[in-house]
């Protein structure tokens, strides 16, 4: 679905990105983790068509997009979760989304493309929210917003920029399992993180990111089972400690159906973060 | 009728002040749109005003169905000439401010001298509708019928304005343009559509703010650079992408240069850019400016 092959991108200081080829299959995550400075976030950008590629391709569903203008790369069929969520300060919950559904938009083939209707079932806190500001929501309603918004696009490729970013651990655990949702719809997601136990959780595949290069790039059961490696290679301490197995989705929804939970347990207070 | 004459003087200038302000907020309003959501500084806009004023003294005749003509004529030639500016814009969009001021600086001295070129150096006369040439009695007071009937107009372009701004898609994505420009790129939207839908839109704004307020502000020589000046006060003061502040900052100039004028005679030569400077101190990014979602 998303494939960079020997991308290079980088800004007027200099080349960031040194021919990364990535292969991102619908269904799947692929979790690109790296410390700071390593170049996630302009893999990201570079993907969205926000920093210019100097070299290489990307290809969606087998088309080059590199190069093209972020807007054409989004009619291309990419979403992006930008870091900080960046949510328009000044529109509400309701118009962001008004924004962002392009009803004359083909959805993805074969699949039943997202709605407002859908968007607030499987993401049932922004419906007690449509009034509010993006700058009046907690840090994990913005995160669920801009996620919202990138759906609405009806985007076969999904760019996630350290979505768990600021938030407490339990509403992380909560975008973690909705990554998985997402890919479980059929969504290619290309999640960016710094914080390797978010990847390791959700990912299929798990590529390391050091000065701009990719150095590492297995499937996720294998990265588990060396945690000795990637804890070099990020220098954490953590990794050991990362979980056996990917977790079943089952905080918000029927990963399948996507139907309304139970109950979410995201009450006004357990929402905001200290 | 009794009148309170302690306020005599100060009347008809503080209606005149509320006239004058709405005509410099529906001028400005483009202005805004342009430097809060394209990013440009566009110094050619009060030159789209004159365009609309030089457009009212052209046809208008004294009958109604000229003011219309000449609304639809200036309207149309403003909003071509600021679509004229964007296209000219395109490849310096991303650029600095101080070279966008510079093109946009000489676009208004070359249309400020076409203009003088084809009406003259002279202070054309406007003819107001004759119905409206005359005055009506308001609490006791004799006021000009047209600027009471342009405060109602233009009262009632601000709403709709609003209603744009505030209720439509297009208003939704300048709001969102204003905010985060490269988010709404990136949910599909061309940019550069939305820098030309702006500056169309501002220079249909001013071309119909000089056709409407030509007895007001009338055309000449001077007015691109008065408006433009007014118009980048209101910017300054209202704070940049609100609607709702560039219209608090448009009342205040409206009234600060007739009512404090009125007031305080041998201060009106400064006195607009005293009352910026203080409102600066006070609010640095002017009177109503939206904070950005952390």
């Amino acid at each position: 679905m998303l494939r960079t092959e020997r991308l290079c991108a980088g800004y007027a200081d200099g080349i960031v990105l040194h021919e990364v080829t990535l292969d991102v299959a619908a269904g799947s995550v692929q979790a690109v983790v790296g410390r700071n400075g390593a170049g996630k976030s302009t893999l990201v950008h570079a993907v969205a068509g926000l920093v210019r590629p100097c070299g290489g391709r990307i290809e969606v569903d087998g088309v080059q997009v590199a190069g093209r203008q972020p807007h054409r790369i989004a009619r291309s069929g990419v979403g992006l979760v930008p870091q900080g969520r960046r949510v328009f300060s000044r529109l509400t919950v309701a118009e962001h989304l008004a924004l962002a559904a392009v009803p004359w938009r083909a959805a993805t083939p074969g699949g039943e493309g997202w709605t407002v209707a859908r968007i607030l079932e499987l993401l049932p806190r922004l419906a007690a929210r449509l009034r509010h500001r993006g700058d009046q929501l907690s840090g994990g309603e913005q995160q669920m917003l801009a996620i919202a918004r990138a759906l609405l696009g009806q985007p076969r490729v999904l760019l996630l920029d350290e979505p768990c970013e600021g938030l407490a651990p339990n509403l992380a655990a909560r975008v973690r399992d909705l990554v998985g949702i997402l890919a479980g719809t059929g969504l290619a997601v290309l999640l960016v993180e710094q914080q390797i136990q978010h990847a390791v959780e959700v990912a299929d595949r798990i590529a390391v990111l050091e000065y701009g290069r990719v150095v590492y790039d297995r499937p996720a059961d294998e990265a588990r089972a060396e945690p000795g490696r990637l804890a070099a290679m990020l220098s954490v301490a953590a990794v050991a400690e990362l979980p056996a197995v990917r977790p079943v989705p089952g905080l918000w929804a029927d990963s399948t159906h996507l139907t309304r939970p139970p109950s979410t347990g995201m009450s006004d207070d357990a929402d905001r973060i200290p | 009728m009794a009148v309170d004459t302690r306020i005599d003087p100060y009347l008809v200038p503080a209606l005149d002040g509320v006239a004058y302000g709405l005509l410099v907020f529906v001028a400005a309003a483009g202005l805004v749109l342009c430097f809060g959501v394209a990013g440009i500084l566009n110094l050619a806009h009060g030159t789209l005003y004159a365009i609309g004023g030089y457009t009212a003294a052209a046809l208008l005749d004294g009958g109604w169905s000229s003011l219309l003509l000449a609304l639809a004529v200036g309207t149309v030639a403003a909003t071509a000439a600021g679509a004229l500016v964007a296209g000219l814009l395109t490849r310096v969009a991303a650029r600095s401010h101080l070279t966008q001021a510079l093109l946009t600086f000489g676009l208004a001295l070359v249309g400020g001298s076409l203009l003088v070129a084809a009406f003259g150096p002279d202070d054309p006369p406007v003819r107001v509708p004759a119905a409206l040439d005359g005055s009506v009695a308001v609490a006791g007071h004799r006021y000009a019928a047209y600027r009471l009937v342009f405060i109602v107009v233009a009262a009632v372009l601000a709403g709709l304005l609003h209603v744009a701004v505030r209720r439509t898609r297009a208003g939704m994505l300048v709001r969102a343009a204003v905010d985060d420009a490269e988010m709404v790129a990136v949910l599909g939207v061309n940019p550069a559509w939305i820098r030309l839908g702006v500056l169309a839109a501002a220079g249909a704004l001013a071309g119909a703010a000089g056709v409407l307020g030509a007895p007001i502000i009338g055309p000449g020589p001077d007015t691109a650079d008065a408006v433009l000046l007014l118009s980048l006060v209101v910017v300054v003061l209202g704070g940049l992408g609100s609607m709702g502040g560039t219209l608090l900052a448009a009342l205040a100039v409206g009234q600060i240069q007739t009512l404090g004028v009125a007031l305080a005679p041998s201060a009106a030569p400064f006195l607009l850019f005293a009352a910026m400077a203080a409102v600066l101190a006070v609010r640095a990014r002017g009177l109503a400016t939206a904070r950005r979602a952390s």
